[in-house]
């Protein structure tokens, strides 16, 4: 992961684990001071654990909205994914003609009490299902973070997006990219990985 | 003539004259206790939190980013230090962090340490230096202020310790955003509890700046310069502000009154009511003078008929009126002042208590006063009520003074 922000540029590599969107558990390898850092998911539940001081945390409430590791992302993001389908409703509104492969172009609306930040989210997503494009907009309408999926490999036979770019519009210049080194569509997940005693490990 | 008319109904004057003495102690009292009360907030924030000064990267003030942290703060602190004007100054962190309580290591099985932490501000400084500025040794309540050598350790609000239930010797987990994008933590033992009356302040720990520097990996910046200088005063003040606005016209610099607005607020809108107390109480004094004159013109209808007969102009009987009225003002003012005087006294010496009923103090927009509140003695607290008297005791005099004047000598004569 590389985040470039107007006061810091870090990099860091990292292994991370999940299954579905309602499980992930995420570990910090480099820069040596953050090794071992690690997130865990599950479901809207999220905890840090960090071995400098080997205590594991729950992020509070409050601290939801706050950057996680430093990124683009925030705390609320990783959760907020798992309840997508949930909050939102989506409509095919057109299909592209474009290359190598066309694409469906999608919009989605959330749900009338639906607790959530974005007013709308578009996708631009390719007919072989590898997601090129999400565009994120505000309560008032304004599009403020962009993602864009690229550098489209063939991953045991599925065509995968191996570097997504995080754009937040209100802060130029700044981006956060996530670059599969490594991916593995069909692992082996032990049983019990998704605990509180694997964080630790 | 005037004072023995009044003598002659000497329960009516004594009573009136009682009256009008009782509104000026009650507003002198009044008085008092506002300005003791302003007085008890200004210590509260200015001394045991605040200082007199700060000064700023231009942009905190508004953003209070930490990324605008002063610049060139160490030789600029060591020039403050240098001013024959400046009675202590130093730089401090401002972070907050993730706090809770250590529970060990095999918390994961007890399940104790997963509960969620707690958000509470970091403050990093100089120590010694902080003892000299804002008195923070003297408000430890439990614990040691100053760390034994290369001892590594916190110092706890005691409104956070209450809310972590930690207390000296514990373990306190702090996790705090870093500058870098990374997250500070770090297990530190607590070695002194504080309450300094400020909520802030009370809800933070204390960190040496050089530790607080190190966990959120702010390298050697601070956020703020703390300035005390020689004297309390306002215009003492002030002057130190303006002269340094133009040493550093790069820094933002403010007093604590531009600092903590909100105190000021308080302090105009407290002096607010105390006038409008006084204009209260003074209309009743009002009445109760034009009563008594009135009274005694009605029952000398007669005895004003005769001297206006005997040539006594109207202009001299409405100074006949008008001095009776401000005799028997002054002499309610001799007694006013003597009683309010006594009640101040009072309330400076002993003060009255208004401890709630957990024996804290009294909390006025998140600063805790003094349980017991002293009384302050001004100056205009003791003109102000007495001149209004005076002015009041004229105005409420004019009435009964015009009537005796416009009497008609011969139907006078004629009434019984």
């Amino acid at each position: 992961m590389e985040v470039k922000t107007k006061r810091y540029e870090r990099t860091m590599k990292m292994e991370a684990w999940s299954q579905g969107t309602e499980r992930s558990l995420i570990r910090i390898l480099e820069p040596a001071k953050d090794a071992g850092v690690s997130t865990l998911k599950v479901d809207e539940n999220l905890w840090n654990y960090l071995p400098n001081i080997d205590r594991t945390m729950k992020v509070p409430a409050g601290m939801m909205s706050g950057s996680w590791m430093g990124s683009h992302l925030s705390n609320d993001d990783l959760v907020r994914e798992t309840r997508f389908s949930d909050d939102y409703s989506c409509t095919l509104t057109s299909t592209l003609a474009a290359e190598p492969v066309g694409q469906y172009i999608i919009d989605c609306k959330p749900h009338e009490d639906a607790p959530v930040v974005w007013s709308r989210v578009t996708f631009a997503v390719r007919q072989d299902l590898v997601p090129v494009t999400q565009d994120f907009y505000d309560e008032d309408g304004v599009k403020v973070r962009t993602l864009t999926f690229e550098d489209v490999k063939d991953v045991d036979g599925t065509p995968t997006a191996m570097t997504m770019r995080i754009i937040p519009h209100d802060k130029p210049g700044e981006y956060t990219l996530f670059r599969y080194l490594e991916l593995d569509l069909a692992p082996q997940i032990p049983e019990g990985l998704f605990t509180l005693q694997s964080l630790k490990k | 003539m005037a004072w023995r008319n009044l003598a002659r109904h000497k329960r009516r004057s004594a009573l009136t004259a009682v009256a009008m003495a009782l509104v000026i102690a009650m507003s002198m009292m009044m008085g008092s206790m506002m300005a003791g009360m302003a007085q008890n907030m200004t210590e509260a924030i200015v001394d045991r939190s605040i200082g007199h000064v700060h000064l700023n990267h231009k942009g905190y003030p508004e953003t209070i980013s930490p990324y605008d942290a002063v610049p060139d703060a160490t030789a600029t602190l060591a020039a403050l230090r240098a001013r024959p004007d400046v009675k202590a100054a130093t730089g401090r962190l401002n972070a907050f962090g993730l706090f809770s309580k250590d529970a060990g290591h095999d918390g994961i099985a007890a399940g104790e340490h997963l509960a969620e932490g707690v958000v509470g501000g970091i403050l990093g400084t100089d120590l010694t230096a902080e003892a000299e500025l804002t008195r923070l040794d003297d408000r430890l309540t439990r614990g040691t202020y100053l760390p034994a050598p290369g001892e590594d350790s916190v110092l706890i609000g005691y409104r956070l310790a209450q809310e972590l239930k930690v207390d000296v010797g514990a373990r306190l987990v702090i996790v705090a955003p870093a500058l870098d994008g990374s997250t500070g933590n770090v297990i530190l033992p607590v070695r002194g509890v504080f309450n300094t009356g400020t909520n802030r302040m009370d809800k933070s720990v204390v960190l040496d700046l050089a530790r607080a520097q190190e966990l959120t990996v702010q390298g050697d910046q601070v956020h703020e310069l703390v300035v005390v200088t020689q004297s309390n005063e306002r215009a003492n003040i002030e002057a130190f502000v303006a002269s340094a606005k133009s040493a550093w016209p790069d820094l933002a610099v403010r007093p604590w009154w531009e600092i903590q607005p909100e105190v000021v607020e308080m302090m105009a809108m407290s002096d607010g009511f105390n006038q409008l107390f006084i204009l209260v109480v003074m209309a009743v004094a009002a009445f109760g003078v034009i009563n008594t004159l009135l009274m005694s013109v009605y029952e000398r209808t007669r005895e004003l008929g005769v001297m206006r007969a005997i040539g006594m102009r109207p202009g001299q009987i409405v100074r006949l009126v008008l001095t009776e009225s401000l005799m028997l003002a002054s002499l309610a003012a001799v007694l006013g002042v003597a009683l309010g005087g006594l009640i101040d006294l009072y309330m400076l010496k002993v003060g009255v208590h208004l401890a709630v009923a957990d024996g804290e103090g009294y909390q006025v927009s998140g600063i805790t006063l003094d349980p017991v509140l002293h009384g302050a003695i001004r100056a205009q607290d003791i003109l102000l009520p007495t001149a209004a008297l005076f002015i009041v005791a004229a105005i409420g005099a004019l009435w009964p003074a015009l009537r005796a004047a416009r009497l008609d000598p011969i139907t006078a004569i004629r009434q019984d």
